[in-house]
């Protein structure tokens, strides 16, 4: 039923406009029906709102395709067991899940979303570092919202390896940045996902989908959808504040820096004059001081979360677009209903 | 100092002092020398011989000194007694006219000259003399070779022959006979002998050859003349009185002008004159008179000179058998001074001879000529004794100089007819008694001025912190009795020019010295008791007034110089003194009397004796000896009494015993052995006159006491006896003996002195006895110092003495007209003198009682104003003193307030005494931030009631802190008193006080009750001060005092004006409610005094505080409108800042009730806006001064701390903090919740009040919501409530029993206040609610919201149509059907998302552009600049867009919009 829909159009809407050449070893994702399922099942029970479930993608790499075949959740750890060990847990989990022959190769990882926010400079760090270490790992982020609307929202991302290289580098300044010629656009790349089911699920499907009732199929035409957009638009502000701050920020720092070339500039100035005054005199010039150290340039605010913001952002503009589209579709589709009857 | 002004000739004093200066030079003297070989030679020569021997004798004896002088090589020794011997040769001149010159002179002359001049040609030799040998080497050649030429022919002849010339001795006598005229004859010979050359040399011995030849010229007929000149050249060697020591300095010093030296000469001469006496006045009566008179006056010469060589060989003083006359005492003195100035001299000896010699000539009764002239001497010597000027005099030294010109004045007061003058030539002195006065040459000016001097110097070397110092003070009453004495004589008998000096000396005396007793005086708080002390005039208008009572004086001056003693601990005395009160009352014979007082005396002596405090003793002794003399003719009568001997006795074996317990004197302080010393060489000295007594009581101890009567008996007029047995004793006696006995000389000598004067005398003396018994004895209010002394020892000498005579002129005031006029007749007869002793035993009687009750006042003393004031100084003085017990003192003023009132001395002093005594309570707890004691708070409650009961009974009183303290008038008369002093400030320290007392006082207590009760008694004083000052005192006083009144008033509530406005005094209420309602409204009490101080106030301060208080008062009273106009008016909110803190905090208690105010009046907004400053800050504790904060100690030290703690407003005016808090939350509530349903969607939510949006955000933070508990629940509670428009749960939230007792009901209109917050909430409520739910309301029905929130409809329609003015609510109202209609115009959330997004947004590419244009700021090139261009051509389009876009929605969104810019509260 659902799901089969899903799956397509999952697969049939990549979301990211990835103008990237795609090099990397990852050229296509498939996920096991199970996996997709396991996910969900994990959100529904774990996570509530704006909660966040994480988990481990188990597969296998096959050619250029990333096959994921299981996953297993992170519990969700509290403040009360502190010392719990992540990598432990994962070390132990894997292993038994060997002893059960099942897929025990790391090949990345999972988390659910809240409107999409999932852009922060913490699923960036962990998905360097798995990258770094496990060359294929992919995040796969679910966005429950959406998947409750009736269209499964399922994306795997992947660092692009010029971000890889700024990760590596640590270097997040403006010079940086533009050198490796990185926007907000180019920070992650999608992966086009397939969701592959055995046959025998894939018959299943169809017989359920015969069974259904006209009203579990209208859930698509759905027209309220000031909540979402509200929502949305509550979190699109809220980032905008961000950025907004940020670039004052940098507004500021830009203006000291002026401000500074300035005062370098006219010292150096006077330093020449007065050479020229001393070499006229006949007397040795001044001896070349390390302006820097007279000028220490002011710090320069990082630019990665300013960058990750405006993906988000760019994340929130993309959700309301395609939410408005479809929804726009919805209610002429309505009124031409309305007017007919 | 007065010697450079004084302009008198006193040679004296300067020779004396020139004297003192060049002594040190005078080189090896052998005076003393002389003295002491003749006292070997003593018993070898007592053989009779011819004048002839002894003058030969005389003769070598000097030229055997100047011959082993010559062998030493000793110049300056050679030179001196080539000089006497050359006197001495002259001296024998009659012998050698008779004899010639005798041949070993001449022998001596020639050897003398021929050793010059080898040592005059000995170059080397002389380089090797020392400067003062070499001086005296070339004056002596000088000298040698001028005398030498009297000689040449003798001194030509023994060179010739130098053997034979012993031989020829014989002849040469007898051919030098006469030689004198010969020789001058011969030197006219030579004189045109020799060439003109050498007579130019021999010119400088020009003016004595002269002289000498115009003697002889003149012949026999001249012979008076001859003869002076030939004193004249006695003189040269001899000396005269005082220019003894120059006239030998002359050669040394050389600096002398040969003319003083000539002039000196003369004066010397005239001495002689004088010395001849009679004969010598008629000789020069009838000048060139026969020969026979000059041979009769070299008779006369012959007798003294048979004297000389007594005196010589004994030379203390007369040989026995002599007759001594004025001119051998005159020659005998001037022997002596001869001495003065020369170094070796025992100046201490002299001293004694120049005593002795006075006691010789008071004895043969001489005449005071000379004594006065002896005495003179005396005291020079006694001002010589210190070769050093620096040096200051000893002690004891100091005491007979002091008793010396007292003696000398008497004399001079008792003998009119001594004239002294430092003009009257020595020849000119008149010393033997005849029909014409006495003429003595000195200057009593001048010895008195040196005495000041000295005392001066003696001052100056005390350790002004010792109490050497305090008792050397003690002089200075003795020296200004002198210098009055002076005075009063010189007033008589001297010239302007010496009047004007002893005037400065006088002035110099008493100008520093404040005069109390005027001071007091001028005050007018002198009792009529007492007016005739008071009118005696002061010290100072003496000498523009010429009035002749030097006791006014004198007694002032001791007042004056009280109040200096230091560190009296009379307390103790007072203590001391309780009790022996009433003993001794009884009226005894004079004998008994003094007797009494004597055993009284030897009773302290024996105790001081036991206790081994010889200094007491020694003190004691002298008082005792005092008292003896004074008894002299009870003494005389009776005899000596035997406890007197006893006393003695046992005093000198004591002090032996002492003396010989070398261990035990090293123990002692340096004060007692010092004593010890004197004392032991008083008594010695003192109990020769007893020998005979003291000797029968040591053989018969036991019998003495028998034989009292007897002794008594046989003793009367012992001391005139003792004096004739001195003088047999004297003759009898052994010269060594007699030598020692000469210490005795002074006491000795007075004692004669007295007696001499005899009856007549009698007044005089016993005037001085008057002040001798005064020192021992006290006045009335020094009682308790003098026993201090003591105690104390702090007491200065000086004080006591100055008592002493303060209390003789008392006496003397008692004593009347008696005394008065025996000044008049001074030297008046004995029967006035008589009288006098009298008075003074009954006084007498009175002063040991005083002694030994010091407590306040003796009893018996007359208690009067100037009394009471200077105990009331005594009493002060101790004031802030480390140590002082300060309740004791509180006591002692009240003590002296009873007596001051009981004796009636008016109502000045006693005002005084208060005041004091006020500030005395005041000053009792030392530390500033303590507070009174219950029991001294209500003393000086007491206090001031009592002193402005006197100052309201009494019109006539002036008080004032301007007035000075000699303007004070405390004695009852006719003017007004005048006290310094300032009420107000009594009464400001006492409401400080009070203010202290409740900020100390647990205000939870019953203790604080109680204490608050007393603000009453505080508000009365207050208000009586008030009314007091209204009367007289000026403006400002008057503001002062209002600002208290108004500070005592501002923060209470008039209930009933309160009642009173409201109308609900019934008829039926009690008649004391009826009477306190009387009183005027305190509202209009503020409004008179504050508009006073706002017309008449020149300080800020208190303008500002009374407007301050004006408002809170005001607001206090709900008079909202006036308060708030008040406030703005003042704009105290400009400036408030720069106050000081007390003023700050009352501006903060005020604008707390303005807000407070405006709440109760249903200004929410004012009493939000009045309170928001305090509330925010969440200091309000601090700000308004109800207590301490804590905060860290960085912030705030002990230091600040304290300082905090002392601006502590009183819990009684406090206001409540919880009431405070409650009333801006309430506010806070009506007016946020509202605002914030109106701008829930608002992207930029002002906050109006912080406080409350934290108190809702803590409220939020509960996990579970209980029912309210504190009164910001209730609030918090009440505020969630109204969001959802619950009026009724909001209400019962902020209105329940809780809340009523905990805030409302401390309103004073309690049920108003409520039904304003109950219709306030319903208003709010109201329009919380439109705001919420309009947009689910297509209309609504104002019945409905009238039902819901209990409104009259008019009131919900007032509300809505307000709203819909405001563009706060988008609706209209239907009239007709009483219906709101919703206009559905509010943008649904998400438009409202949007709205604020595109708002953000914007904001995001205005940022976005600031950092283009700093890009092209910096690359600004062609390129971007265009670009830039474009863009913001683009702008217009953009902005047009937008406008577009607020133009459409102002149409039907308008107030929404807008309200979001617009600031609603």
């Amino acid at each position: 039923m659902a799901s089969r829909k899903e799956s397509s159009s999952a697969s049939s809407t990549p979301m990211a406009s990835t103008g990237g050449t795609l090099d990397s070893p990852v050229k296509q994702i498939q996920i096991e029906g199970l996996v997709v399922l396991k996910i969900i099942k994990h959100y529904q029970e774990e996570g509530q709102g704006s909660e966040v479930v994480q988990g481990v993608l188990l597969g296998l790499v096959v050619d250029d395709r990333l096959e994921i075949t299981n996953c297993f959740p992170f519990p969700q750890h509290t403040e009360d067991d502190a010392d719990f060990d992540e990598v432990q847990y994962q070390m132990e989990m894997m292993r038994s899940l060997r002893h059960v022959n099942i897929d025990h190769l790391h090949v990345g990882w999972y988390q659910s979303t809240y409107y999409g926010s999932f852009v922060s400079r913490a699923l960036l760090d962990s998905q360097f570092s798995y990258q770094h270490a496990i060359e294929e790992s992919v995040v796969l982020i679910y966005d429950p919202i959406k998947t409750a609307q009736g269209s499964l929202s399922l994306k795997a991302y992947r660092l692009t390896p010029k971000l890889m290289e700024i990760c590596k580098e640590k270097d997040f300044t403006t010079e940086g940045l533009k050198k490796a010629s990185v926007g907000f656009e180019n920070m992650f790349e999608e992966v086009p996902i397939v969701i592959k089911n055995s046959h025998l699920i894939n018959v299943l499907l169809w017989e359920l989908e015969d069974k259904s009732t006209v009203s579990d199929k209208h859930e698509l035409l759905n027209l309220s959808s000031s909540n979402h957009l509200e929502k949305s638009l509550q979190l699109l502000m809220d980032r905008v504040d961000d950025l907004n701050q940020d670039i004052v920020k940098y507004n500021t720092y830009s203006r000291n820096l002026s401000k500074q070339q300035q005062q370098k500039h006219q010292y150096l100035q006077r330093r020449q004059q007065e050479n020229t005054q001393r070499q006229s005199r006949g007397e040795p010039p001044l001896p070349e001081e390390d302006i820097s150290k007279l000028f220490k340039p002011p710090q320069a605010p990082p630019r990665m979360d300013t960058l990750l913001i405006a993906g988000i952002i760019n994340n929130y503009c993309q959700n309301v677009k395609e939410f408005t589209s479809q929804n726009l579709g919805k209610l002429f589709m309505a009124e031409a209903l309305q007017g007919h009857n | 100092m007065s010697r450079f002004f004084a302009t008198g000739s006193d040679s004296e004093s300067e020779e004396s002092s020139s004297a003192d200066e060049i002594t040190p030079k005078a080189p090896g003297t052998t005076f003393k020398q002389s003295l002491l070989l003749s006292d070997d030679e003593e018993d070898t020569k007592r053989v009779v011989r011819s004048a002839k021997d002894k003058r030969f004798e005389e003769l070598t004896n000097f030229i055997k000194t100047i011959r082993n002088a010559m062998k030493i090589r000793d110049m300056s020794k050679c030179l001196e007694e080539f000089e006497q011997l050359c006197r001495a040769f002259l001296k024998s001149k009659n012998i050698v006219d008779k004899e010639g010159v005798p041949q070993f002179y001449i022998r001596l002359l020639a050897d003398l000259e021929d050793y010059l001049n080898q040592l005059w040609e000995d170059k080397e030799g002389k380089k090797k003399m020392n400067k003062n040998n070499a001086k005296a080497l070339s004056t002596l050649r000088q000298k040698i070779r001028k005398y030498n030429r009297d000689f040449e022919t003798e001194i030509a002849a023994y060179k010739e022959n130098p053997q034979e010339s012993a031989d020829e001795e014989e002849e040469k006598e007898q051919e030098d006979s006469g030689s004198s005229s010969e020789s001058d004859d011969d030197d006219d010979d030579v004189g045109e002998e020799v060439s003109a050359k050498s007579f130019l040399k021999k010119k400088p011995e020009g003016p004595s050859e002269a002289s000498k030849f115009l003697k002889s010229a003149k012949g026999s007929g001249d012979e008076s003349t001859s003869s002076d000149e030939d004193d004249d050249d006695e003189d040269w060697g001899g000396d005269t009185e005082e220019s003894g020591s120059e006239s030998s300095d002359d050669e040394e010093g050389k600096s002398k002008s040969l003319a003083t030296v000539f002039l000196k000469k003369v004066a010397g001469a005239d001495k002689t004159g004088i010395k001849k006496g009679e004969k010598k006045k008629k000789q020069k009566k009838e000048r060139g008179g026969d020969l026979q008179e000059g041979e009769g006056d070299e008779d006369g010469w012959e007798k003294v000179k048979g004297g000389v060589p007594l005196v010589k060989e004994k030379p203390k003083m007369f040989a026995k058998g002599t007759e001594i006359n004025v001119p051998v005492v005159v020659k005998k003195l001037n022997e002596i001074l001869q001495a003065r100035g020369k170094k070796g001299t025992d100046r201490a000896a002299q001293i004694e001879l120049l005593h002795a010699l006075a006691v010789i000539a008071a004895e043969n009764n001489l005449g005071q000529g000379i004594l006065v002239k002896i005495k003179f001497n005396i005291i020079a010597s006694l001002y010589d004794y210190n070769p050093n000027l620096a040096a200051f005099m000893k002690a004891d030294m100091w005491k007979k100089c002091l008793d010396c010109i007292d003696e000398l004045l008497d004399i001079l007061f008792e003998h009119n007819d001594i004239f002294i003058g430092e003009n009257i030539a020595e020849d000119s002195e008149n010393l033997i008694i005849s029909d014409q006065p006495f003429r003595v040459r000195g200057c009593v000016l001048t010895l008195v001025e040196r005495m000041d001097e000295e005392f001066t110097k003696i001052m100056q070397n005390t350790d002004p912190h010792s109490q050497e110092y305090v008792d050397n003070l003690k002089d200075e009453g003795r020296v200004c009795g002198i210098i009055d004495r002076l005075l009063s004589y010189l007033e008589n008998k001297g010239s302007t020019e010496e009047i004007c000096r002893v005037y400065l000396r006088r002035i110099m005396h008493t100008y520093y010295k404040f005069d109390y007793k005027a001071h007091r005086r001028s005050l007018g708080l002198q009792g009529e008791t007492k007016v005739r002390q008071g009118h005696l005039p002061s010290a100072m208008s003496r000498f523009f007034a010429t009035g002749s009572d030097s006791e006014s004086e004198e007694s002032s001056s001791a007042d004056e110089i009280t109040p200096k003693a230091p560190g009296t601990t009379f307390k103790q005395s007072l203590l001391l003194s309780d009790d022996e009160e009433d003993t001794k009352r009884v009226v005894r014979s004079a004998k008994d009397k003094r007797f009494e007082e004597l055993t009284n005396f030897i009773k302290t002596i024996r105790n001081a004796m036991k206790i081994r405090d010889m200094s007491k003793c020694l003190e004691e002794f002298e008082q005792l000896c005092r008292a003896f003399l004074k008894s002299k003719n009870i003494v005389d009568k009776e005899g000596v009494p035997q406890f007197y001997i006893r006393l003695l006795a046992d005093l000198e074996d004591y002090l032996n015993q002492l003396w010989e317990d070398k261990e035990g004197k090293k123990k002692m302080n340096k004060n007692n052995a010092k004593a010890l010393s004197t004392l032991r060489q008083k008594i010695r000295k003192y109990n020769r006159d007893f020998e005979t007594e003291i000797a029968a009581y040591k053989e018969n101890p036991q019998e003495s006491a028998d034989e009292e009567e007897e002794k008594e008996q046989e003793d009367s007029g012992s001391s005139s006896e003792s004096d004739d047995d001195d003088d047999d004793v004297g003759e009898e006696v052994s010269a060594k003996s007699f030598l020692k006995k000469k210490p005795e000389g002074p006491s000795e000598a007075s004692k004669f002195l007295k007696s001499a004067k005899g009856s007549g005398d009698e007044s005089t003396s016993s005037d001085e006895d008057d002040d001798d018994e005064d020192w021992g004895g006290d006045t009335e209010e020094s009682g308790s110092e003098s026993s201090d002394d003591e105690e104390g020892k702090s007491k200065s000498l000086a004080t006591v003495f100055l008592k002493k005579v303060a209390g003789a002129d008392k006496t003397g005031i008692k004593k009347g007209e008696k005394k008065k006029k025996q000044k008049k007749e001074r030297g008046g007869d004995l029967q006035e003198g008589e009288g006098d002793e009298e008075g003074w035993e009954k006084v007498k009687g009175g002063v040991p009682l005083v002694k030994e009750k010091p407590k306040m006042f003796a009893k018996g003393t007359e208690i009067n104003v100037p009394v009471v004031v200077k105990k009331l100084n005594e009493i002060l003085q101790a004031r802030g003193k480390k140590g002082t017990d300060r309740a004791a003192q509180i006591e002692l003023l009240h003590a002296l307030a009873v007596i001051a009132a009981e004796n009636n001395l008016g109502q000045g002093i006693l005002v005084k005494i208060k005041f004091n005594i006020i500030a005395s309570l005041y000053d009792y707890n030392p530390n500033l931030a303590a507070f009174m004691k219950a029991d001294m708070w209500k003393k000086c409650l007491d206090c001031i009631d009592e002193l402005l009961d006197i100052l309201f009974e009494h019109n006539d009183i002036f008080i004032g802190e301007n007035i000075a303290e000699d303007s004070e008038n405390l004695i009852i008369s006719d003017q007004p008193f005048r006290v310094r002093g300032c009420v107000l400030t009594l009464v400001e320290r006492m409401d400080e006080e009070f203010t202290k007392i409740m900020q100390n006082t647990d205000p939870h207590s019953q203790e604080y009750v109680d204490n608050l009760k007393d603000e009453g008694r505080v508000c009365g004083i207050i208000d009586r001060l008030l009314s007091y000052l209204e009367n007289k005192g000026s403006t400002e006083e008057i503001c002062r005092v209002y600002l208290r009144r108004i500070m005592h008033t501002y923060y209470k509530f008039d209930y009933k004006a309160h009642r009173r406005s409201l109308g609900l005094q019934g008829e039926t209420k009690s008649e004391q409610d009826q009477e306190e309602s009387e009183g005027e409204d305190s509202a209009i009490i503020m409004d008179r005094l504050c508009k006073f101080i706002y017309a008449k106030d020149r300080t800020d301060r208190i303008r500002t505080c009374a407007i301050l208080c004006h408002i809170y008062h005001h607001a206090l009273h709900s008079r909202w409108y006036q308060a708030r106009d008040l406030m703005l008016m003042s704009h105290l909110q400009d400036n408030i800042q720069h106050a000081d803190p007390p003023v700050q905090i009352l501006y903060n208690r005020t604008m707390v009730q303005l807000g407070i105010c405006a709440f109760r009046q249903g200004m929410i907004k004012d009493a939000h806006n009045a309170l928001l400053d305090i509330q925010s800050s969440g200091r309000a504790k601090e700000l308004l001064g109800q207590g301490l904060l804590m905060r860290n100690m960085q912030e705030r030290n002990a230091e600040q701390e304290k300082i905090e703690k002392r601006r502590q407003v009183p819990f009684h005016m406090h206001i409540n903090l919880e009431l405070l808090e409650c009333v801006y939350l309430v506010s806070a509530m009506l007016l946020e919740i509202p605002y914030m349903a109106a701008h829930e969607f608002d992207a930029r939510r002002r906050m109006i009040s912080k406080q409350f949006h934290h108190q809702l955000r803590v409220g939020e933070r509960q996990p579970l919501l209980g029912p309210p508990e504190s009164m910001r629940e209730h609030v918090v509670a009440a505020s969630k409530a109204m969001k959802m428009g619950d009026w009724r749960t909001c209400h019962s939230f902020i209105i329940n029993e809780k809340m009523n007792s905990k805030v409302w009901d401390l309103f004073p209109e309690t049920q108003r206040v409520r039904e304003m917050l109950v219709r306030k909430i319903q208003e709010e409520s109201l329009r919380t609610y439109l705001f919420t739910y309009s947009s689910v309301y297509d209309s609504i029905s104002m019945e409905t919201l009238s039902e819901m929130f209990e409104l009259e409809i008019p009131t919900v329609h007032s509300i809505i149509s307000k709203m819909i003015i405001n563009e706060e609510l988008m609706a209209s109202l239907d009239q007709p059907t009483q219906t709101v209609v919703m206009h559905r115009t509010e943008p649904t959330s998400l438009q409202n998302m949007a709205l604020q997004l595109a708002e953000k947004l914007g904001s995001l590419v205005e940022n976005n552009e600031r950092i283009f244009d700093l890009k092209q700021g910096v690359y600004g090139g062609y390129f971007n600049r265009d670009q830039k261009g474009g863009y913001q051509q683009k702008q217009p389009y953009q902005r047009d867009q937008k406008g577009g876009y607020q133009q459409k929605q102002g149409g039907y969104q308008r107030g929404g919009y807008r309200n979001q810019n617009q600031s609603n509260y």
